[in-house]
């Protein structure tokens, strides 16, 4: 575990998040407008990201990842973000409900498989939990996957999967009912894409993380082999929980990242834009909305981190994920509409990152857990609740 | 052939982030240490020498405690291994001392280096004058401002920038290559080469303590004076600009 007294960064993290930073300016940045606009999923770009070594950051290097550890692994989340928040979620979710499952739950084979491959960003992976008919209730799944034959076959559908029907895009874990073995309990399967009867549907029309990939799933007589079965027989909903929590720090991440590009827009803007013959900056209710969001943003950064530096030393972390989670992302949706007001007018036109940064930010409080299920899952740690 | 490639490097500001201080006229040096660029460009063409002709990279650097971070950043990006040449600030020194302590290591390297590479200046002092010292010292050609390397048959082929165009010279090794812009686009360090980086041996060496007397002597940097400002005339209607403007030239006595 990074003891820092400083809460500062390691030199190696710092070199890290440098590396991402400087190519999420040059090789991202110039991009993120026509992707947003077109809807475009960046394959070559997301294949750079592997080579790089931004899909392994805190897997061992045993299974190809870099063993940087979780706070690595965040930071380089929150850079991918402060520049375009559909690079990071296709990389965070990608890490942490795909690759993460894995290296928890799997098999030797299961690692070797699906989770080497993964980390050297060679192929990408999903996690199907939300179906049309909920998410929140997890343990409402409908999916089922019948036993026959010596083999699973599912059919069902899920809502809302990301990275699921992408060219890189290699399985998808799905939770789903196990009837003939485990009763109506949950289990978790790994689905490999080419599957016949894995039937992505076309992408959705998002609000926002347009360049991010997001289907509903059909699985239509869906057969996979008896070793598909990822963790304990009907012990699904283990799995997928446990996963989330690992995911909701990625979510922090990502929205303190987006977080700091907003805010730094609103500041390059404020010192800029001119009224009244001085630069906005100067205006009182202008400076004080930005010296709120910088010490709302430090609050997240320093709690997603905790959240993350928890996670590497093997402690519990479902609290710490689910507070930082839930202060992060509101905090991101504050400072993408602050930054729009900062921006005036000229934030609502289409022509610079602004109007994106804000239509981005909406769904982190509601992907991985939403701002009213994370506080549940908190009063439930502070005892409140059964 | 296989290459023993030796890269100098000086950590410098990042010169991006250099703020003067209006009140004094100093710049300040807050921000963070960089590899110094027309180094960085070395090193990229002395990794991209080894990949495609095989060989090493040794990265040299004199300076103090954080100069180990430059060599971090260039093991990062692939070389092999990394000199830490202790000297508490390379700068105090002159440039013919600096050059002095890099080539008595160079001379001490095993196996001797075909090829030395480094920058044409610093960023930060900018004299240009270290390499070619270094060259001197050791009694091997040098070769500045170069901006393409090709290597057949155990000779190199190097292109550099003359003031009124391109110079083309075949030289055998060992040679002092002086690297400029135009010469490659240095990568950046892949996360896999961070990594890695920790795990690649630095030597740390202590030079013998530089010559006391001072042959060179630099005053403190400053910002020249700025001429008087100007006066800027925006957001009024042009008739009432007009009439601003020729009532600031008449109280200046300008018309
Ligand atoms: C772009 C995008 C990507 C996504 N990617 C994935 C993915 O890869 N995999 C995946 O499995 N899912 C994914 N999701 C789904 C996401 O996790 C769910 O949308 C989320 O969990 C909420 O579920 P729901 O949409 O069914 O809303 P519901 O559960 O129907 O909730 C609707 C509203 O009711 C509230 N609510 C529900 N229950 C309670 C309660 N007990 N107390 C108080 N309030 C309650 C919720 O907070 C919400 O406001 C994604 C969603 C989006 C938009």
């Amino acid at each position: 575990m990074t003891t820092c007294s400083m809460f500062e960064l390691t030199d190696e993290q710092r070199a890290l998040r440098d590396t991402i930073r400087e190519f999420a300016e040059a090789e991202i940045a110039p991009h993120a407008a026509e992707w947003d606009e077109r809807h475009v999923f960046p394959t070559e770009t997301i294949r750079q990201l592997g080579e790089l070594g931004a899909m392994g950051v805190a897997f061992p290097e045993e299974y190809g990842g870099l063993g940087a550890g979780a706070v690595a692994q965040a930071v380089v989340v929150e850079e991918l973000a402060r520049i375009d928040s559909s690079v990071a979620v296709t990389v965070g979710a990608n890490a942490s409900i795909a690759g993460e499952p894995i290296l928890l739950f799997g098999t030797e084979e299961q690692k070797q498989r699906w989770l080497v491959p993964l980390a050297r960003g060679e192929h990408i992976g999903a996690f199907a939990s939300t179906e049309p008919g909920g998410g929140s209730d997890v343990r409402a799944a409908t999916t089922v996957a019948r036993r026959e034959d010596g083999c699973w076959v599912l059919n069902g559908a899920k809502a809302f999967t990301t990275n699921a029907g992408t060219d890189l895009s290699a399985f998808c874990i799905v939770t789903a009912r196990t009837e003939a073995d485990g009763g109506g309990a949950l289990s978790t399967l790994i689905v490999p894409t080419g599957t016949p009867g894995y039937e992505p549907q076309k992408p959705y029309r998002k609000l926002g993380w347009h360049a991010s990939d997001t289907r509903e799933l059909v699985f239509a007589d869906c057969r996979v082999p008896d070793d598909a079965v990822l963790g304990p027989l009907g012990k699904g909903a283990r799995v997928f929980l446990t996963a989330l929590d690992g995911g909701r720090i990625g979510v922090a991440a990502m929205s303190v990242g987006l977080a700091q590009g907003a805010l730094e827009q609103a500041m390059a803007y404020a010192k800029e834009r001119i009224a009244f013959g001085a630069p906005i900056a100067r205006q009182q209710a202008i400076h004080f909305k930005l010296a709120d969001l910088k010490t709302q943003i430090e609050a997240a950064r320093l709690l997603t981190y905790r959240a993350a530096a928890l996670k590497e030393a093997g402690q519990p972390i479902t609290e710490a994920a689910a507070v930082a989670k839930l202060f992060a992302s509101e905090v991101a949706v504050r400072a993408a509409e602050e930054n729009l007001q900062i921006h005036g007018g000229f934030g609502y036109i289409e022509e610079s990152p602004v109007p994106r940064f804000y239509r981005d930010a909406k769904v982190l409080t509601i992907g991985e857990g939403t701002s009213e299920i994370l506080k549940y899952v908190i009063a439930r740690q502070m005892d409140l609740i059964a | 052939m296989a290459l023993t490639i030796a890269v100098l490097i000086k950590q410098v500001p990042d010169m991006g982030t250099v703020k003067i201080d209006r009140a004094t006229g100093r710049p300040s040096f807050g921000g963070q240490q960089v590899v110094s660029s027309y180094d960085e460009i070395a090193v990229e063409e002395a990794i991209r020498l080894k990949e495609a002709h095989g060989g090493e990279v040794v990265v040299l650097c004199a300076g103090g405690p954080s100069a180990k971070d430059a060599i971090t950043r260039s093991l990062a990006m692939g070389a092999d291994r990394g000199v830490h040449l202790a000297l508490a600030d390379p700068n105090a020194a002159d440039t013919l001392t600096v050059a002095g302590v890099l080539a008595a290591q160079l001379r001490a390297l095993s196996p001797s280096p075909d090829v030395v590479l480094a920058g044409q200046a610093s960023d930060d002092y900018a004299t240009g004058q270290v390499g070619a010292q270094v060259a001197e010292l050791l009694g091997w050609p040098h070769l500045s401002a170069v901006t393409d390397v090709a290597v057949a048959d155990g000779e190199l082929t190097v292109e550099r920038d003359t003031e009124d165009g391109k110079q083309v010279c075949a030289v055998a090794p060992p040679v002092v290559l002086l690297a400029l812009t135009g010469l490659n686009e240095p990568r950046l360090p892949s996360l896999k080469g961070i990594m890695a980086a920790k795990r690649k041996p630095v030597e740390a060496v202590t030079p013998p303590a530089p010559p006391a007397e001072d042959r060179v002597n630099w005053d403190d940097p400053y910002v020249p004076e700025r001429g008087a400002a100007g006066v800027i005339v925006q957001d009024v209607p042009p008739a009432e600009a007009a009439e601003r403007l020729v009532a600031w030239l008449r109280e200046q006595r300008l018309v």
